[in-house]
């Protein structure tokens, strides 16, 4: 179970991180158009580079049992 | 006579509306994303190399076309194309085994044989990897349009190809935007047909391919003797895959994403290549027998998927991701991604990268069938040694470095390590890197 314990460490790990930017920036604020300049950036869309995405999701989708996630599709590949 | 002009129009308003209304710090990335989004044709270019020490290695490119046609419809073309060598673990026992006597002859993907009792160059050491080269070649293409102001449609296709393996699918996206669209919807629907063809045709499941000389003392195995080997016609498999979100602008500086994913698989969904040992654990985990693996043929997987985006300051974007993914063959996999994008100045910045994942086994996994386990006194309904449905953890991380190239163009490099360990306590932990290169350029 050495493995186990390892990846549930990290996990809670960056499960904590979550919880810390969850907590830093979660006041809720019901924003107008005009006032999301900041989130219109190319950097804050929700898949800023296409092809990097698509390119890992290829990877783990053929070294796990999980996939998708992130919208419809993907696989495609006999993926030794 | 020519009337276009309305990206140029849409271009002006938008920049204007970013300059009088954006917080002054925070004007020049509005300014930036304003020119991203207006321009007609984005061509993106990816060239990805990805080495496992010792097994696969793969160089993905991939061009991206993207194509404005009017305010209100966009095009994307996707063209991959992929080379894959190397070996592959096939699931048999790490220890080797087996004489060389009694030898199968194995067709890969690449066409090339192996011999199933010692198929690599260092006499048998190696019989739990398969050598392989294949190459893909994929294209997809995408259709954006608007149905409203504030709802549009996503239409798309694909197909890929393989020297064994071929795939179709086709999907669609609805999008509504609410609340201001502070909220937005989303309703998909994706079908994927796959055909594989291993050049002897697919194995039948739980057929012996590889006996020794040695008795085995289990009843359904004791006539083992090679005799087992119908191979089919290529086999086919569908996936149908639902999608629901919701995406929420949560303040000034926050987005976040919720999604519920399901996949319903159905057909042929064993992987003809992967094998299973039958060992002897008396006598040292002899190898007397090679199988191959059988899995059923329908699968229900599930997933809920949280994303985070936070642009704390000027400088410093966040990105953070929990996937909770789970089917009916047992399996429970929790991935959490995050990145950091911090910016060096006006033209470049770094991200570093942080994945990691945990899976628990399909219920049919096992690395080996031990003739003293009672489990397998009878003949097992599914089995698999295949490590991908195993118990198993991988931790990536890396690090990305992007920069402006002028006005009109993006690079971007990273370098990342992989480590995947098996808590089979038998198979190698592998390490793998992955180099990517990208290019955006807009015309």
């Amino acid at each position: 179970m050495q493995t186990k314990n390892k990846i549930n460490v990290i996990l809670n790990f960056v499960l904590s991180g979550i919880l810390l930017v969850l907590s830093v920036g979660c006041a809720y604020e019901p924003v107008k158009p005009w006032h999301r300049g900041v989130l219109a950036a190319d950097s804050a869309q929700l898949v800023p580079d296409a092809l990097e995405n698509e390119s890992d999701e290829h990877i783990y989708f053929s070294k796990e049992a999980a996939k998708g996630g992130q919208g419809v599709g993907g696989g495609g590949c006999g993926c030794n | 006579m020519q009337l276009k002009q309305p990206k140029s129009i849409r271009r002006q308003l938008t920049i204007a509306t970013s300059s009088l209304l954006v917080a002054a710090p925070l004007q020049s990335i509005a300014v930036e994303n304003s020119v991203d989004q207006m321009d007609d044709i984005t061509v993106e270019i990816s060239r990805l190399y990805y080495s496992e020490d010792d097994r696969v290695t793969v160089n993905k490119t991939q061009a991206l076309i993207t194509n404005e046609l009017s305010e209100d419809n966009r095009i994307k073309v996707n063209v991959t194309y992929d080379t894959m060598s190397g070996s592959s673990p096939n699931g048999r026992i790490y220890t080797g085994g087996g004489d060389g006597s009694g030898t199968v002859a194995v067709t890969t993907a690449s066409g090339f044989s192996f011999n199933a009792a010692n198929n690599a160059s260092s006499a048998s050491k190696n019989t739990w990897l398969t050598p392989f080269s294949d190459n893909r070649i994929a294209a997809n293409m995408e259709w954006e349009t608007s149905l409203t102001n504030f709802s549009k449609a996503v239409l798309g296709g694909g197909a890929s190809f393989e020297n064994d393996y071929e795939s179709y699918s086709t999907g669609g996206k609805l999008l509504w935007d609410l609340n201001q669209r502070r909220t937005t919807l989303t309703a998909g629907i994706g079908y994927n047909s796959d055909t594989v063809k291993p050049e002897a045709g697919v194995p039948e499941g739980l057929g012996e391919l590889w006996c020794g000389t040695t008795a085995i003392d289990l009843d359904w195995l004791s006539s083992c003797a090679d005799q087992d080997q119908i191979f089919y016609k290529p086999a086919n498999k569908t996936v149908v895959d639902y999608f629901f979100g919701i995406t929420q602008v949560w303040n000034r500086n926050t987005l976040f994403q919720l999604n519920y994913s399901q996949g319903d698989e159905s057909g042929y969904l064993t992987d003809p290549y992967k094998q299973v040992s039958v060992i002897d654990p008396e006598f040292g985990n002899q190898e007397l027998a090679v199988l191959y693996e059988k899995r059923p043929d329908s699968r229900l997987t599930q997933s809920l998927y949280f994303k985070a985006i936070n642009v704390s300051s000027e400088n410093i974007t966040s990105y953070i991701s929990y996937r909770y993914f789970w089917d009916d063959w047992d399996i429970q996999a929790h991935t959490v991604d995050a990145k950091i994008r911090i910016n060096l100045g006006t033209k470049s910045y770094i991200q570093p990268h942080v994945r990691a994942s945990y899976q628990s086994a399909a219920s049919f996994s096992s690395s080996y069938i031990s003739v003293d386990d009672a489990e397998f006194v009878n003949e097992p309904q599914y089995i698999s040694a295949d490590h991908r449905l195993s118990e198993q953890g991988t931790v990536t991380a890396g690090i990305k470095y992007g920069r402006k190239l002028g006005k009109v163009g993006k690079f971007g490099a990273r370098v990342e390590q992989m480590r995947q360990k098996y808590n089979d306590g038998v198979l190698p932990d592998m390490k793998a890197w992955i180099v990517n290169l990208l290019l955006s350029m807009r015309f």
